[in-house]
């Protein structure tokens, strides 16, 4: 049943998807075209800064800015087909929320990984121009010896950390939005607040765990080329936020699995009986000093509502249940009452 | 065969208020049946919960014997109380929409009716007015085979001829061994095709009977007796 809502999913994002990342294709194009085939790099270094500056900060600016447009459609997508009126919708179809779930995943992760393939398309097609090309071959072996690897293979490898990274971000958002909806009244304010919280706490526990591990003077020191310490850096950096990406999973998991179960307390364990006839056997034959336990067993009777939080409309002074359980309370307290 | 509703001692609460309290419903199969009670009486809530959109706080309900979970939501067809699709999308998509995830949903029924209310396949809803937005909700809920048919305030904020036409849809569409429960304030526009009223008040079951039982037993009228016992 998973293939259905993926379709929809990303249907409902497609068209301003396509329309963004298509401007900026159409951006770099017309950067190749008009201003990269025609820098002339025999000419005095002078006039080669300003058109190199401007294409640079401009294909930074525009890389970003598609990626927090990317962002934020993840995020409203998920929001407003789960928790909005869509919701009623999305919530009525033959399929459970861990379905929803992974089908929101994999819709927001084929987003997130289409983004940064189109950015690095972009990229490389301001870079592959003839002219680049062969001026790039000329100071290609020192680039080469400075990195540690050709610079087309240490770009390949950024590439494939940004793609499987990139699934991180996307369960980043869809825990923050799931644990903010714990917070009725302020769901909205709630998932920014866990998001800013969970991103504060892990540059925390990066840092920590660099600073344990000595990573900070290993990096900083002259061994090993440029290439093979940002790999050093992204291996643990990269399995680090796959391992949270699974802690996350496993909590949105959690949430939509208590939420389908009624009550916070199993039932089973707590049933109303049980206490009773352990509450009754425990004072019976263990008038010992054990008053936090006794306490504790007066607080698990209260849980599953033996004193009852609700008054009927009528205004019954005490409930059916309170009836019901009024000679094991006078057992509790008369215990508590003694010496 | 089981009943097709069944409420145990359901309970939902927010907070400290109770939305429903200590609620045991049963709702037989076959029947037209209305949930009526003042505005915050638990009529959404009890809605919600039968449609797995809330969870009890306590208590159990049940689909034809099952908590309301993907198999639940095969054979119960749902109409919110407010616009529930991408106003967005074209009525064409909203048709593959539900045929793609409703194996019951019957396109020639929803054909039918969309060509009787002359809608065009490519218009948007959002460019739709609000009833005929209503009519074409109504139209898709209505166009699935389902057992239970739950429809919240299919008539409210719409004009009188419009009404009259939901009723109507409701009706012919309506398979007589299915369930259909309304929740709606307007019982005098209702009552003709009712074959159970359930009365909720403050959360809790006031009555349940039904309408010749009303009739007989308090000698009035639905909407007479519903005046009375929910008079401010």
């Amino acid at each position: 049943m998973l293939g259905k809502p993926i379709k929809y999913g990303l249907k409902s994002s497609a068209k301003i998807f396509i329309l963004l990342h298509g401007i900026f294709l159409l951006i770099c194009v017309a950067g190749r075209i008009f201003v990269m085939d025609r820098l002339d790099f025999t000419a005095p270094a002078n006039t080669l800064i300003a058109p190199i500056t401007i294409i640079f900060t401009l294909g930074i600016f525009l890389s970003t800015a598609i990626t927090l447009c990317t962002s934020p459609l993840i995020t409203f997508r998920f929001y407003r087909n789960l928790f909005s009126r869509e919701g009623y919708l999305s919530s009525t179809i033959p399929a459970s929320g861990i379905e929803h779930l992974w089908a929101k995943i994999i819709s927001g992760y084929l987003l997130a990984a289409v983004d940064i393939m189109v950015i690095s398309a972009g990229i490389l097609i301001l870079l592959t121009s003839r002219n680049v090309v062969e001026t790039y071959g000329l100071i290609a072996p020192e680039i080469t010896e400075a990195l540690g690897m050709p610079l087309s293979s240490f770009g390949f490898y950024i590439f494939v950390f940004c793609v499987v990274g990139s699934v991180s971000s996307v369960l980043m958002i869809y825990f923050s939005i799931r644990v903010g909806q714990l917070f009725p009244g302020h769901r909205v304010l709630g998932a920014i607040a866990v998001y800013f919280i969970t991103s504060f706490v892990i540059q925390i526990v990066v840092f920590v765990i660099m600073a344990v591990f000595g990573l900070f003077d290993f990096y900083g020191s002259d061994i090993g080329t440029f290439a093979d310490n940002t790999l050093l850096l992204l291996i643990p950096t990269t399995v680090f936020t796959l391992v949270l990406t699974v802690v996350q999973y496993i909590a949105v998991h959690f949430i939509i699995k208590k939420k389908n179960q009624s009550g916070l307390i199993n039932k089973k364990y707590c049933s109303i009986i049980y206490i009773r006839w352990f509450s009754s056997t425990f004072i019976k034959y263990h008038r010992s000093k054990n008053r936090s336990l006794c306490i504790m067993l007066l607080f698990l009777q209260r849980l599953n509502g033996v004193e009852p939080s609700h008054m009927p409309p009528e205004g019954i002074a005490l409930s059916t249940e309170l009836q019901t359980h009024s000679g094991l309370f006078k057992q509790i307290s008369d215990f508590l009452e003694q010496p | 065969m089981r009943p097709i509703l069944e409420c145990q001692r359901l309970t939902k609460k927010y907070g400290g208020f109770f939305a429903l309290s200590d609620l045991t419903l049963t709702v037989e199969r076959g029947q037209i049946a209305d949930l009526l009670g003042p505005n915050g009486s638990g009529k959404t809530t009890l809605i919600k919960l039968a449609n797995g959109l809330l969870t009890p706080t306590d208590g159990h309900i049940m689909i034809n014997g099952l908590s309301p979970c993907a198999d639940t939501k095969k054979i119960v067809s749902y109409l919110p109380d407010r616009s529930f699709i991408n106003e967005h999308m074209r009525v064409r998509e909203i048709l593959s929409f539900y045929e793609d995830f409703y194996r019951n949903f019957s396109t020639e029924r929803a054909s039918a009716m969309l060509d009787s209310l002359e809608i065009d396949r490519s218009s948007r809803l959002q460019s739709l007015s609000k009833g005929t937005k209503e009519k074409v909700q109504l139209a898709l809920v209505m166009s699935r085979v389902a057992d239970l048919y739950i429809l919240d305030e299919p008539i409210g904020g719409v004009d009188p001829a419009a009404r009259d036409y939901i009723l109507r849809t409701i009706l012919t569409n309506y398979d007589g061994n299915a369930t259909v429960l309304v929740s709606t304030h307007l019982i005098s526009d209702v009552e003709n095709i009712l074959d159970r009223v359930i009365f909720l008040k403050d959360g809790q079951l006031a009555l349940n009977a039904s309408v010749d039982e009303v009739r007989t037993q308090y000698g009035k009228s639905v909407d007479s007796l519903f005046r009375e016992v929910f008079k401010c």
